[in-house]
């Protein structure tokens, strides 16, 4: 049994709208994907641009390595030309098939102008646009340009079906307006533009359709950009009422959204009823759109600025043969489409790949077969079939006009030919202009690879993109803050201070963002009380911020004020029920709170929206030993293990769990990757001065450890952190230190910090006592030092990596087993 | 094949001055004269208008065999791979660096010091990254060292590169007066 897969894209398709129309009947056809198939969230990715995510999506790869950035790019001659095939550097699905063998049609794919040579038909997605000449679309010399269909001999025959906005008339636009009469009356434009998305969609349908009956085929890839198009001009008019919106076009307007996805349901059934049992089916979008009150009321006047409209979570479905009924898989995201295409037909998936295959969605497990790269793979993929010319013709204006229409880009010529804006300013001007515009369009490109930079974690590189491009001449906003951020993270602290001082004199961002900005700042310079006011202050002043918020429940969390970083954690939450790192906030909370049925509950739900974050299965994992629960803690740092290889706490845990269930063969294998990973280890006692503290001294001793240090001298003035190798030096199992020498810990090293917590008041009156002072002497000042102590040391620790803590309340805690093992020696 | 010998580093890191000592040692350079020397640096600049094309075009170096070319951090990057090379790279404390840069251009960029610290930072580790990954010899030119103890860091460069001029004549060049801005604005 051969198998063929028909790939659907709709950009922009949303489960939220999709649930609501299955739920009243109104899209049976997906419903019968839905419900023989599997459907998941399909995460998008930053920055959610669509022809940047289906190159993703059809790469397995990010941004910064498939080359493909923004709407627009240089055409090479000083003109710019909507972005083409042309920038991509890697291997599509299309190539990959092509080398294997199988038949590949592609139609429509974002961004696929000019078309390649691949072992199939494709399409590119320039095909349906309308040849503009002036201000006037003329059907007669509609002709198919060089480039827009391979094999050429196709182009006639495709060209036929093509339809041309004149050919849309009123009726056809009536089940998206019902009053259109009325409107078309008072020559609403907006009518015009249902014509064109109707237009464009039903030529890539009749596209699709035509080469699935005639041409044999493997694989069918077709994409449709008009939902995308529907949402961002008529999602406003949707219900619920926004507040912006007049009764006038809510009326004439609200279905329209609602048309556009019954529309596309009226797409696939024909589609459906075209395969036969061996057709697996895959429809996905690039990202999701809010239909709800997450719609923003104000579209940033930013390039790009439209896509705040866009929700981080797509639609992935699908159904076919091996694939399991029903059910809902997890944790996909818009990287793993490639690597899943491949595993349909047992294909091998680049270990350069950005992308998981989902493999959950199979009835039987399936072993995946892997290869260094599909780009060392010198067998023929295509090629394109037009070299660069470096030259923008009229079709690619037409292109260039939709997204200029769409706010994506700016239009300089203010919808004047660049002929007559040369005519009015003189050719100079217009040169200049064009220029400019072309440097502005580059910037744009090198700030999206920042950004596709940072959305995977790499900030160092994406602050070297960024640090080129910002100019104080010409401040950005955008580019500012990310450039405070990406400085932040990289711990260039007095790089990101100098430009908080220069966005406070330009007064370029609200006081409280800066605040914000700078409070991570003052986490990174261990200045965390400083931090936690700034934070609360603009928490105050904007407590509808998701980022802020974010920052202060992360170091609410930091702090150890497990309390109140809950309730910030479900603050979010109630306006954004989707934030899976507010759910991992909120149960780190818990789990620190020993509330660890709750933590349990939140950090599976992060999972579940984004399985990929190691983080999250390290706080499962954590909160999981907590609960006694050993085996099934093992399984989430094994988890840990392989999504992050590089962090080094999920092997010591490894090592615990095994020598506790007496593993001792998978004990000796985490143990030797621990000793290699480090220097060695060293076990820590800290805490702030106190009756438990000494407590806990003696306690070790009388157990038998040998402690480096006295309860006499809680200084241990004997430390000189200033002399190279003082750490080598420290002989005994456990070493004390002050809290206030913590931070000063040399590294490569594993630390296991053993922390006695104890308030200030009590710590205060021992120390009193120590320096025989009178017991009810108060010194505020004093007090609030050693409080700020306690609260920068835990910040401290909670940002290292090579570092382990276990917080000691009660002497009791001196007989947990883990706490045993702990400090096993 | 002989190998082109490429002087680099960060702009007033003392790369023209390497110029004027390998042109002493009796080395070719590579050049077209365009810009003259101006009162920043007395000595000429020994820059070729073609390297500042380099990133669309480096058939420049197509005749550079066995001369010496200055081509500023990154650009090295872009070099012909096709040909053989030997870089020496001028060092010099970056804050020195900022200094005489604010002076040359006559600005005042305090406020964007760390800013332009970053870059340069960036470009140096690009740059040897580069050399890194492509096994292409290179020799590290402390500038203040070559100031200080002139001997010991033309001894290194001879012994790069091969040069059989007297460490005396190389020392000639050596002009302390150009060592300015050394110490101002501290």
């Amino acid at each position: 049994m051969k198998r063929k897969v028909l790939l659907i894209g709709w950009d922009s398709a949303d489960w939220k709208m999709i649930d609501q129309l299955m739920d009243a009947g109104l899209m049976p056809a997906m419903k019968r994907v839905v419900d023989n198939g599997v459907r998941a969230r399909f995460a998008t990715l930053d920055p959610p641009l669509s022809p940047m995510l289906w190159t993703t999506m059809a790469t397995g790869k990010r941004p910064f390595k498939h080359g493909i950035l923004g709407f627009v790019e240089s055409d090479g001659s000083g003109g710019l030309r909507p972005i083409s095939s042309y920038g991509r550097k890697v291997n599509a699905f299309w190539n990959m098939f092509t080398k294997e063998g199988l038949k590949t049609n592609v139609v429509g794919w974002w961004p696929s102008n000019p078309v390649e040579s691949i072992n199939g038909v494709m399409v590119s997605n320039l095909f349906q646009q309308e040849k503009k000449k002036g201000k006037h679309l003329d059907m007669s010399e509609w002709t198919v340009e060089p480039g827009m269909v391979y094999p050429e001999e196709y182009a006639d025959q495709l060209g036929e079906l093509r339809i041309h906005l004149s050919e849309i008339f009123g009726a056809m636009v009536q089940p998206f307006v019902p009053k259109a009469k009325e409107l078309d009356e008072k020559k609403d434009m907006r009518l015009n533009l249902i014509s064109k998305f109707l237009a464009h969609s039903g030529t890539l349908h009749a596209v699709c359709t035509e080469l699935m009956e005639t041409t044999e085929w493997d694989v069918m890839a077709v994409y449709h950009d008009a939902l995308d198009h529907f949402s961002h001009t008529f999602m406003r008019y949707n219900p619920p009422k926004m507040n912006k919106v007049s009764d006038e076009d809510f009326h004439y307007f609200k279905d329209v959204v609602k048309g556009a996805y019954i529309y596309h349901d009226m797409m696939l059934e024909r589609l459906l009823n075209m395969i036969d049992e061996n057709t697996t089916v895959v429809i996905c979008s690039d990202h999701g759109f809010h239909s709800d009150h997450l719609r923003p009321e104000v579209i940033p006047k930013t390039p790009a600025g439209p896509a705040a409209e866009h929700s981080p979570y797509g639609i992935f479905a699908a159904m076919g043969p091996g694939i399991k009924k029903g059910e809902t898989i997890y944790g996909a995201k818009v990287l793993d489409l490639t690597p899943t295409l491949l595993t349909l037909f047992d294909l091998p998936v680049g270990k350069d790949m950005d992308g998981k295959p989902l493999l959950d969605m199979y009835e039987d497990p399936k072993e995946v077969k892997y290869i260094d790269s599909w780009e060392n793979d010198t067998r023929y993929g295509g090629e394109l079939v037009i070299k660069d010319t470096g030259s923008s013709s009229a079709d690619t204006e037409s292109a260039l006009q939709q997204l200029i229409d769409l706010g994506y880009i700016d239009d300089i010529n203010e919808g004047e030919g660049e002929a007559d804006a040369a005519d009015a300013e003189g050719p100079e001007d217009a040169k200049e202009k064009m220029k400019q515009r072309l440097r502005d369009t580059l910037r744009e490109s090198s700030y999206y690879l920042a950004k596709s930079y940072i959305s995977a974690g790499l900030y160092e590189e994406a602050l070297e993109v960024l640090l080129e491009i910002e100019n104080r001449e010409k401040p950005e906003q955008r580019y500012l803050i990310e450039i405070i951020k990406a400085a932040t993270k990289t711990k260039r602290y007095a790089l990101a201070e100098e430009y908080i001082k220069f966005v406070k004199t330009k007064k370029l961002l609200s006081p409280q963002y800066i605040d914000t900005l700078e409070a991570n700042v003052l986490v990174g310079l261990n200045r965390a009380g400083e931090a936690l006011s700034l934070l609360e202050k603009s928490f105050k002043v904007f407590p509808d911020s998701q980022e802020i918020a974010m920052d202060y429940g992360r170091l609410l969390n930091m702090l150890n004020q497990s309390v109140r970083a809950k309730e910030i954690y479900a603050h979010i939450l109630k306006e954004d029920p989707q934030n899976h790192l507010a759910y991992q906030g909120y149960g780190l909370a818990a789990l620190r709170n020993e509330e660890y049925e709750l933590a349990l509950e939140y950090l599976l739900k992060s999972i579940d929206l984004i399985y990929h974050n190691p983080k999250a299965h390290l706080l499962l994992g954590e909160t999981l030993v907590m609960m006694r629960e050993y085996e099934m803690a093992i399984s989430s740092f094994e988890v840990v293990e392989a999504l992050a290889p590089n962090l080094p706490k999920s092997y010591l845990w490894l090592y615990d769990l095994h020598t506790i269930l007496g593993n001792e063969e998978s004990a000796k294998k985490y143990k030797s990757i621990v000793d290699g990973l480090s220097k060695g280890e060293k076990i820590i006692l800290t805490g702030l001065p106190s009756e438990k503290l000494a407590q806990v001294m003696k306690n070790l001793r009388e157990m038998g450890y040998n402690i480096s240090g006295e309860e006499a001298d809680f200084n241990r003035k004997d430390i000189n952190v200033l002399e190279k190798g003082w750490m080598e030096e420290l002989k005994g199992d456990v070493i004390y230190m002050p809290t206030h020498l913590i931070p000063s810990l040399p590294p490569r090293f594993f630390y296991r910090i053993l922390y006695v917590n104890e308030n200030v008041e009590t710590a205060t009156a021992y120390l009193n006592k120590m320096n025989k002072i009178r017991q009810n002497t108060y010194n505020q000042e004093f007090l609030d030092g050693l409080k700020l102590q306690d609260r920068n040391v835990k910040v401290w620790i909670d940002q290292q990596p090579l570092l382990d803590v276990y917080y000691i309340d009660q002497l009791e805690n001196l007989d947990d087993v883990l706490l045993k093992q702990f400090i096993a020696i | 094949m002989k190998d082109v010998v490429v002087v680099t580093g960060l702009p007033r890191s003392g790369t023209s001055l390497m110029m004027q000592i390998l042109e002493k040692a009796g080395l070719p350079i590579l050049q077209d004269g365009i810009r003259e020397s101006d009162i920043s640096n007395p000595q000429g600049y020994y820059e070729l208008e073609a390297v500042k094309g380099i990133v669309r075009d480096n058939s420049f170096l197509k005749n550079a065999e066995g001369k010496v070319v200055k081509i500023v951090t990154p650009l090295p990057i872009h070099v012909d791979m096709s040909k053989t090379y030997k870089m020496v790279f001028m060092r010099r404390d970056l804050e020195e660096i900022l200094r005489s840069q604010e002076k040359m251009l006559n600005k005042d960029q305090v406020s964007e010091r760390e800013k332009f610290r970053t870059i340069y930072e960036f470009h140096l580790k690009k740059t040897y990254r580069f050399f890194k990954e492509n096994n292409i010899p290179f020799i590290d030119i402390n500038y203040n060292e070559l100031m200080s103890d002139s001997t010991t860091s033309l001894e290194k460069l001879k012994g790069f590169l091969g040069i059989e001029k007297s460490t005396e004549e190389l020392l000639e060049v050596l002009n302390p007066e150009l060592y300015r801005n050394r110490n101002e604005g501290k």
